[in-house]
């Protein structure tokens, strides 16, 4: 997976089909919608630590971002690289010691003027949050 | 209930293990070569002694060395099907098929049974050179089975025979095995082979078992999120600029993934291993089969 | 090419040497007399006791070789290695060495003791087929124990988790998978032992319609100056080689498979 931070739950709330996982990870608040389903199996609980994987593709980068957006998920951090490719770049972004990687496409980055050192805030929906419990791979 | 307790050092490498196979089940040894899998089964068998332990199915003590017990193969009720079939080259398929047979009469009709169940009915005076790699599985399979033993052991049956014809076969064992509702015990290192066949597995590593539980809990179920979750084998890595499409076969279907190249090679990914995908139930798109047309 | 030629070579040079030996017998070849000969009692009883010793000293050769193979080829036990080890002395013994062996042993007291209670050994018939099986057990044993080698244990092994006892797996799989490799045992045991020459003499010594077999016959008439007679007598000996290899390779080409 593309990314992994690692975070705690704070609260869930449980729905018939769906359940919305609120956790903390360092000092950003994320939102992980997973099924009812899983929630039961993996035995997830309030206190848990766990994984959040957010898959480099679902990422979406904003600059001095303002006004209302649905996507639960904003982190802001500080571009550190930035890998072009024909059509695709790879942008890393750090934020409170963890990388993050967003794969735009290379028009945005030219539209949106993104070089390294610039301060940007990456915006993924609750719905594209992974969990993954313990254990490395 | 089949439990095992066993203990043996040669040299080196110390073997360790305590685990227990359920009745009727399908039990599946995973592991890296040289892990200790194949001795296990020939400790289990009686084909050779461990150092100390104890094997047990249900009441009757097969070995125990603290009252030196030690049954021999042919007083356990068991079923050997090894690697390369061994089966015996000098004699027909019905000599085969019907050597562990006791009784006289009915021998033949029992063979040609159990012929019939494989679908080799008309093979009884072939020789096993006759006959292709699947086939001669086949025939190992119900010689071992044609004594209705308490426990099937299957030492990798199926490493020898092609990519193709071990998909085929996999469907097979599990009919077979499931009617006869043999206490089966399988060695094998093949993930996939562990998700079509398995109802336990008990993963070895260097002579120690490091997990054991159903295929989904111990390769990666109850720890991710995702509902879809696919074991399947690498057949097909491209690389793009920065992502990659790895290309994923799960029974006989192709997927097609999508990963960031970093990715691929953090995981050391290559062409034939063991993967499982992931996928989040909401990033599906759904048709009705006939609409597409 | 080159090197294809050359060992070719070499193989016409052993042909030739083999062909004009055997030709070079024609010079002192006496048609007339071939017929006397062979029909003459005393070559008769030779080529009798010949057959005979040679066929009883393979029966007792195998029937020890059999079961002492397999257990060499299957299981460890302590010594193992000398026992490997004394087989080949009989290969790297001179065979008149051996007789004198066994005559210095049946002439000591146990070796006189056993006599009395059994049979006649030196200087009598049952003589030779000591001499024969001495010479040749431990070849047998050998070459039956190379064929079980290579037969993969994992038969044996389906054999018993299938039910077989020890026993049943032995006859039924090990036995019949090794069946060339005895019968190209038997063949050689029979061929060695008929040819046996130096052990058989000095045990059993050479005594007219007693203890003379073809290979003694062969050595009295050639010390009697008589060549016509040896050349004969050599022919025979050819004749009854020859004769059993055809059958030989005739009954290891109805041993069906090959398992390879």
């Amino acid at each position: 997976m593309a990314c992994k931070l690692k975070g705690k739950i704070v609260k869930i709330l449980s729905g018939k089909v769906h359940a919305q996982i609120q956790m903390v990870w360092k000092n950003t608040p994320l939102s992980v919608i997973v099924t009812t389903a899983s929630c039961e199996e993996m035995g997830l609980r309030e206190g848990d630590s766990l994984y959040v994987l957010i898959k480099g593709t679902d990422v979406m980068l904003a600059k001095s971002f303002s006004g209302k957006l649905s996507a639960r998920n904003r982190v802001e951090g500080v571009v550190k690289h930035i890998v072009h490719g024909d059509v695709l770049s790879k942008v890393s972004v750090e934020s409170q010691g963890d990388l993050l990687y967003a794969i735009i496409t290379n028009m945005s980055l030219k539209e949106m003027d993104i070089k390294e050192g610039d301060i940007v805030t990456a915006i993924v929906k609750s719905t594209e949050l992974i969990l993954m419990k313990g254990e490395d791979e | 209930m089949l439990s095992i307790v066993l203990k043996k050092t040669w040299n080196a490498f110390h073997l360790d293990v305590d685990f227990a196979i359920p009745k009727g089940k399908i039990t599946t040894l995973f592991g890296p070569s040289g892990a200790g899998k194949s001795s296990i089964l020939r400790f289990i068998s009686g084909l050779e002694r461990a150092d100390d332990g104890m094997i047990c199915y249900d009441n009757a003590t097969w070995f125990d060395n603290e009252r030196n017990i030690h049954l021999s193969p042919q007083q356990r009720s068991i079923g050997f099907v090894f690697q390369d079939y061994a089966l015996f080259p000098h004699m027909t398929i019905e000599q085969n098929v019907s050597y562990g047979i006791d009784e006289k009469k009915n021998k033949k009709n029992e063979v040609e049974k159990l012929l019939s169940l494989v679908g080799l009915s008309g093979y009884e005076n072939y020789y096993p050179s006759q006959l292709s790699g699947g086939q001669k599985q086949r025939v190992a399979l119900i010689r071992a089975l044609a004594k209705k033993p308490d426990l099937l052991l299957m030492d990798e049956p199926l490493s020898a025979v092609d990519w193709e014809t071990r998909r085929q076969l996999q469907e097979d064992l599990k009919r077979i095995i499931r009617s006869f509702g043999v206490t089966t015990l399988y060695v094998t290192h093949d993930v996939a082979e562990v998700y079509k066949l398995a109802d336990k597995v008990v993963v070895l590593q260097s002579g120690k078992i490091v997990k054991q539980g159903t295929p989904e809990d111990v390769f990666l179920g109850k720890r991710l999120s995702t509902r879809i979750q696919l074991a399947g084998k690498v057949v097909a890595i491209e690389y793009d600029s920065i992502m990659a499409i790895v290309t994923v076969l799960h029974a006989e279907q192709y997927f097609k993934t999508l990963i960031d190249t970093d990715e691929v090679q953090r995981l050391n990914l290559k062409i034939g291993d063991d993967v499982v995908i992931g996928a989040k139930s909401s990033d599906v798109v759904l048709f009705k089969a006939l609409s597409m047309v | 090419m080159m090197f294809r030629k050359i060992c070719t070579l070499f193989a016409i040079c052993i042909f030739s040497l083999y062909a004009g030996l055997f030709l070079s017998l024609f010079y002192f070849f006496e048609g007339s007399l071939f017929l006397e000969t062979l029909l003459y009692e005393r070559t008769l009883f030779s080529i009798c006791l010949s057959l005979t010793a040679a066929t009883i000293t393979t029966v007792f050769s195998l029937f020890i070789a059999i079961p002492s193979a397999f257990a060499l080829s299957r299981y460890n036990f302590k010594g193992k290695s000398i026992v490997d080890l004394v087989l080949e002395i009989p290969m790297i013994v001179s065979p008149a060495a051996l007789g004198a062996v066994l005559l210095i042993f049946f002439s000591n007291p146990i070796g006189r003791w056993m006599q009395d209670h059994s049979f006649q050994i030196v200087f009598a018939p049952p003589g030779i087929i000591v001499a024969q099986f001495v010479t040749t057990a431990g070849i047998a044993t050998r070459l039956i124990k190379a064929s079980m080698d290579e037969i993969p244990r994992k038969y044996e092994d389906v054999a018993c988790s299938l039910g077989a006892s020890p026993v049943k797996a032995f006859f039924t799989i090990t036995l019949p998978l090794s069946r060339k490799g005895i019968i190209a045992g038997a063949i050689l045991t029979w061929a060695k032992a008929l040819g046996e020459f130096g052990a058989t003499i000095t045990i059993a010594g050479s005594m007219a319609m007693k203890t003379e077999t073809i290979p003694i016959a062969i050595f009295m008439s050639l010390s009697n100056a008589d060549i016509e007679k040896t050349v004969i007598l050599i022919f025979i000996l050819i004749g009854i080689g020859l004769g059993m290899l055809y059958c030989a390779r005739v009954l290891l080409k109805k041993v069906p498979f090959d398992w390879k």
